[in-house]
């Protein structure tokens, strides 16, 4: 330890500096406490992202509303949704590669039922597209959550979100509410299999997990 | 990479312990195989130190990793406590409420010794041995039985410790030169808990050394069987009334000079003799806590740029409600107390000593406990909240934890006690530090360690001058402190 000639403070010898007045001292690290370490990432890369997407859908609405017609401006703020939830939004806690994947096909049905809706050119998406992606997602989801059951036992919720997605559009065809097309058909098939499966091969663990997730 | 054939180095006694120890562990291929390479690294430093192979076996023991890493994947999981639920929810890659717990041995550590020494430990405490998940309505800690490691220094004190791979523990035990710290991530424990995972930690650390432990309340016996009690949400069994605790605030005043950009901030120590801080408060008619939390309200007077008119100082003081309450769980299991001082009222000692003294007098009341107890579970346990999806739960709550959590508060003390333990002589000093977040800018921890008491600062503020004033006022005060911390 030595005392700083500039403000009498007992200080360490690994100071270069006197931590209280700021006099520059001759360090020896010898004995210091603490490792020298690398500066943190800042994470400015990121924020700069947000707010180019905050601009640029602030800047579309008010383009739009000032020249009139088409709302336009609802692609871009789909379209900007869809490259955050793909791309920049990232959960803190429990992180698995289904959720991800689920929430930016979710995100990309979105963005094409509001195109759908806008342009008025049929019902090409809710009927066609839409449940064809979901399915895709629901497929790539199941297979990873199945094969790696061991690994990703509690990562069900995404699937189970597109499962009840499935069940209900059958149901809304059912009741009449809607026309029931192929591409619903097989996403509710291979829906309600997952769930079978699931059920034969794995029904006390996901019981299990499902009763946590619940808190029971 | 394991060698299968008989390493020509080890004698065959020992290979067969070796055996018999790593016989029925049921981890993945690649974790067993480093649990028996860190074995390896202890029995050679062993060999280097002159044991012969019987003594060896006999400092080892048989049953040192008991019945841990042989069950089958465990079934258990623990909702997260009263206190611990709005941690996650407060989470932000800026924002992660943690803090160490540090002793200083007087020899460098032996890394294998202290790998083996956890790999003994974790099973005497299995809500450590726990990741964090997500549920539907909350988060809660999933029982994790993996080979937790340890790690020499590379990062700040209190770096965010990321939760979002599925094996990340929500603890780290790392290692610089002659300490070993302990970071935990508040969903786990508070102060009183770590300190006894710490402890016990060093106690099988320095066994594994040759030196007996003294086992007791603060230091647990690795081989017995951890209790329900340790593992209790205390908050729930000691309601006994309904009376409401204050748990709004104002805003506090803040020192809102420039932020250091590295987000982890500096940490700067107090290295002080314990009896001239006792002395000082006892002079003052004072706790140490009290003592210390006056001197932090004169010596954020002189930080403060711009106060608004309004604005009252706030010092949040841990209240430990185990002795109290005579729960001995190892969650969290402590009340915030909510110093309040007003901006131009800092100025006399003479004044803050009295209104500290009686503010204090007023939060250690057992009904304002209660009353305070009850409010928290209520909140925690709130029917309507318990309903809504987490994912919104967590967009809101990290807003408002922003706005109102820690803006209410000028600084943080956090009084850990003291350290009565002896560990044959082979502990030095312990230090606490709290992790810092924006916008509080300082945390202070203290505790002491036969006749050594050390106050830890963390920053996230360019200048010192809350640290400058504040070893001014010790000083005066009748305390010169050594000034040790981080490289500025």
């Amino acid at each position: 330890m030595k005392t700083c000639d500039a403000c009498q403070a007992i200080i360490s010898d690994s100071f270069s500096h006197c931590p209280l007045c700021g006099i520059e001292h001759t360090a020896d690290r010898t004995n210091a406490l603490y490792p020298i370490t690398k500066k943190q990432r800042s994470g400015s890369l990121y924020r700069i992202s947000v707010c180019a997407l905050w601009l640029g859908c602030i800047a579309s609405v008010i383009c739009n509303l000032c020249v009139g017609g088409v709302p336009w401006c609802l692609y871009v703020l789909c379209g900007a949704f869809v490259c955050y939830t793909a791309f920049l939004s990232s959960r803190l806690v429990d992180t698995g590669f289904i959720q991800p994947m689920t929430s930016t096909g979710i995100s990309i049905s979105i963005l094409l039922f509001v195109v759908e809706r806008v342009t008025d050119s049929g019902r090409w998406a809710t009927h066609i597209v839409i449940p064809c992606l979901l399915f895709g997602v629901l497929l790539s989801g199941s297979v990873i959550y199945l094969f790696w059951f061991d690994t990703q036992r509690n990562h069900f919720a995404a699937p189970l979100q597109i499962i009840a997605c499935a069940i209900c559009a059958m149901l809304f065809a059912w009741l009449g509410f809607m026309e029931i097309h192929w591409p619903i058909i097989v996403l509710f098939a291979y829906s309600l299999a997952v769930v079978i499966v699931t059920a034969i091969l794995y029904r006390k663990p996901f019981a299990a997990e499902f009763k946590k997730k619940l808190h029971r | 990479m394991i060698n299968n054939e008989k390493d020509p180095m080890l004698g065959r006694a020992l290979h067969a312990f070796l055996h018999r120890l790593m016989y029925r562990v049921d981890l993945p291929k690649k974790e067993k195989n480093q649990m028996k390479e860190d074995l390896l690294r202890l029995f050679s430093y062993y060999e280097a130190q002159g044991l012969s192979p019987a003594e060896i076996e006999n400092r080892v023991g048989g049953d040192i990793f008991g019945s841990f890493y042989t069950r089958p994947s465990p079934a258990l999981w623990y909702p997260l406590d009263s206190a611990a639920k709005i941690y996650p929810l407060a989470l932000t890659s800026r924002r992660m409420t943690k803090f160490r717990v540090s002793a200083y041995l007087k020899d460098p550590v032996e890394p294998c010794v202290l790998q083996v020494a956890l790999l003994s430990t974790i099973k005497r405490f299995p809500v450590f041995a726990t990741n964090l998940r997500r549920g539907f309505f909350w988060h809660y800690l999933d029982a994790l039985r993996c080979r937790f490691e340890v790690h020499e220094e590379s990062r700040p004190p209190c770096s965010y410790l990321s939760q979002s791979r599925r094996r990340t523990p929500c603890f780290e035990v790392l290692y610089y030169k002659k300490r070993i710290a302990l970071e935990v991530f508040h969903v786990l424990t508070d102060g009183g808990g770590a300190m006894v995972f710490l402890k016990t930690l060093i106690a099988e650390y320095l066994r594994l050394l040759g030196v007996s432990p003294q086992y007791g309340a603060g230091i647990l016996d690795v081989q017995s069987s951890p209790s329900l009690e340790e593992q209790e949400d205390s908050f729930l069994h000691v309601i006994s009334s309904k009376g409401k605790g204050g748990f709004m605030q104002p805003f506090a005043v803040q020192p809102g000079e420039k932020r250091r950009k590295d987000r982890t901030g500096r940490i700067l120590q107090f290295i002080m003799p314990a009896d001239a801080l006792i002395r000082a408060a006892h002079k003052r008619d004072i706790s140490v806590t009290g003592f210390l939390t006056a001197c932090m309200f004169a010596a954020l007077y002189p930080a403060v740029a711009y106060a608004k008119p309004n604005e009252p100082l706030q010092i949040q003081v841990p209240i430990n409600l185990r002795s109290r309450y005579g729960r001995k769980t190892l969650r969290n299991f402590s009340l915030y107390a909510v110093l309040r001082l007003p901006y131009e009222k800092a100025v006399c000692m003479d004044d803050i000593f009295t209104a500290v003294r009686e503010q204090l007098a007023t939060y250690t009341e057992k009904t304002f406990l209660d009353g305070m107890l009850a409010s928290a579970v209520s909140m925690a346990h709130n029917p309507i909240l318990r309903f809504v999806p987490l994912g919104l739960k967590n967009m809101i709550c990290r807003k408002i934890y922003g706005i109102l959590g820690e803006k209410t508060l000028s600084a943080t003390l956090s009084n850990i006690g003291v350290v009565h333990e002896d560990f044959g002589g082979k502990v030095e000093m312990f230090d606490a530090i709290i992790g810092t977040s924006w916008p509080t800018n300082f945390k202070c921890g203290l505790i002491s360690y036969q006749g050594t008491a050390v106050l830890s600062i963390a920053s996230s503020l360019r200048n010192v001058c809350f640290e400058d004033s504040l070893y001014r006022i010790l000083e005066k005060e009748g305390i010169k402190a050594l000034v040790e911390g981080t490289a500025i």
